[in-house]
């Protein structure tokens, strides 16, 4: 089993799971007690305009998708609040204008576009070492936003209200925090793909807050559950040729659904002693 | 009696219209405030306008105070609060101490241990490690008010405090006001016009435009000639509402949208 860790993508795989795992940790725990997984899904396919822009203006296509999901991250907050567009709708309209561009720029370039099905579905056996540089960069800031901000990010999540009351700075936060969702989000659509980063930034999160309660904790156990899981389902995919980011998407859902079952065989087992105590 | 907050004329709204004309009040140091009226009359609006969350459209509204943030303790809603949040009980005591000029500075163990204190003083302290997922509402009302307290204001604000929590707990909170009083002047926002006229000095009346009753007894002939369309309060040995049937022949002439709370009649 150890024996294919010497190869150089894998290695490489390895490492960007555990990169991935940092930042999606932090920034899918916001998400998930924020309940901020439709805009974030909005800002994901929303980047694929950027993509296609990249492709057809001959630059890196990420470099593109962080462009677009900025935008559309602030574009979606801003017509939510200056206009009389509802959020969700304002969400659904920029999720398939983003995906309309990319398709159109990427139709418009000439040649084929070889690696598109890797930022649809991503492929974590072909990251870059460039890739792994910006998702080390990325994992540092986000670590170190999480640890100076922790408490100020956490009490303007519950009560966004109270905090302005109390003359926060809930603006500049609600502003930095959708930045660094849209940069997390982007720098892991080459692990996990447009369609499936969403998985990164939810699923581990969700299964940590079926035993925990405590954002701290949830950030801590979704990351552990994240590299786990990023691992089992990496080496899965090796053995059976099948693709990496769907099975480790797979596997994710399958430990959610173990845990649950734990859970719904704990509380089982609760009820019936406390019958018996009774 | 030191003035804390002093509303001159003051007219406030959304995109939608007015919602409050000419408001003037002023909330001192002693102050215990009901403030009633109907629903949409105003009376969030005006509390929102004390803490600074709205802008006047015109008038002026000063504060006294001299310390940042903390001067303004407020228990809002718990309708407003997302339960399923994961937060630890003594997380939410210890966002009472926020402020504008926080930033870096880390909450240290002087703070934590206030907030431990005061839970423990609200008799929650074994509480502290829970999430408010876990808490009935009578509980996470008192963890509201740490939350409020933590920061030593010189005005407590509470909009609605009796829903959600059962009758027991409010007398006690209640009581706790009362306590609180002899520190800190209050404003208490209720629909239930009889229980809190029992427990404040002076009623607000707000619906649209603001009347201040300088006594917490307070007739229906008052409450009439103020357009404010709520039902009669009596005093007795125990807190409760007299209701009286709506009776057209005794209406004021200047208020024909006189309107008895529905469910109680």
């Amino acid at each position: 089993m150890t024996g294919i860790l010497s190869y150089d993508f894998v290695a490489h795989a390895v490492e960007a799971a555990f990169l991935a795992s940092i930042t999606c940790g932090f920034i899918g725990a916001y998400i998930v007690a924020r309940r901020m997984v439709f805009i974030s899904g909005g800002i994901t396919h929303a980047s694929f305009g950027g993509i296609g822009l990249g492709y057809f203006m001959g630059i890196n296509p990420i470099v593109g998708a962080a462009f677009f999901s900025i935008l559309s991250a602030f574009g979606i907050r801003l017509v939510s609040k200056q206009t009389d567009i509802r959020e969700d709708s304002a969400i659904g309209i920029l999720w398939s204008f983003g995906m309309a561009v990319g398709i159109i720029f990427i139709y418009l370039t000439p040649g084929y576009a070889p690696n598109l099905m890797s930022y649809l579905f991503g492929s974590i056996l072909t990251v870059t070492p460039t890739d792994l540089a910006f998702m080390g960069i990325l994992a540092v800031v986000t670590t170190t936003v999480f640890l100076l901000f922790y408490r100020t990010i956490l009490f303007i999540s519950f009560d966004e209200e109270y905090a302005r009351s109390h003359n926060a700075p809930v603006e500049t936060f609600n502003y930095l925090m959708l930045t660094l969702v849209a940069l997390v989000i982007v720098i892991n659509i080459r692990v996990a793909g447009i369609i499936l980063v969403i998985s990164y930034l939810t699923i581990p999160q969700s299964t940590a807050n079926l035993f925990v309660n405590d954002l701290k904790k949830i950030i801590i156990l979704s990351m552990i559950i994240s590299f786990a899981g990023s691992l089992t389902g990496l080496f899965l995919s090796y053995y059976w040729n099948i693709p990496s980011g769907a099975t480790i998407i797979f596997v994710f859902v399958l430990i959610f659904m173990i845990a649950r079952g734990i859970v719904y065989l704990r509380n089982l087992k609760q009820r019936k002693s406390s019958v018996i105590n009774s | 009696m030191n003035e804390l907050i002093k509303l001159d004329n003051v007219t406030a709204g959304y995109d939608n219209g007015i919602v409050l004309r000419n408001v003037s009040i002023t909330v001192s140091d002693q102050d215990f405030i009901g403030v009633i009226g109907p629903n949409g009359g105003g009376k969030t609006t005006l509390i929102k306008l004390i803490l600074g969350l709205i802008k006047p459209l015109s008038g002026t509204i000063q504060r006294f105070d001299n310390q940042e943030g903390s001067f303004i303790g407020y228990l809002p809603q718990q309708s407003q609060i997302d339960r399923k949040f994961p937060i630890t009980v003594q997380d939410i005591v210890l966002s009472g101490l926020m402020s504008a000029s926080r930033g870096l500075s880390r909450y240290k163990s002087k703070d934590k241990k206030q907030a431990l204190d005061l839970l423990a003083q609200m008799g929650i302290g074994h509480l502290a490690k829970r999430t408010a997922a876990e808490l009935s509402g009578g509980q996470l009302q008192r963890v509201f008010i740490c939350r409020a307290l933590i920061s030593s204001p010189k005005l407590l604000i509470l909009d609605e405090p009796n829903t959600f929590v059962d009758n027991r707990f409010e007398h006690e909170m209640y009581e706790l006001l009362q306590q609180f009083n002899q520190k800190m002047a209050i404003m208490i926002i209720s629909h239930d016009v009889g229980t809190i006229s029992y427990f404040v000095k002076t009623i607000a009346c707000v619906n649209t435009y603001l009347h201040y009753h300088p006594s917490n007894i307070i007739t229906e002939e008052q409450l009439a000639g103020y357009n404010c369309p709520l039902q009669i309060i009596t005093h007795g040995d125990v807190p409760h509402t007299v209701l009286q049937k709506h009776d057209h022949s005794h209406d004021h002439e200047h208020d024909h949208d006189h309107q008895h709370e529905q469910t109680h009649e």
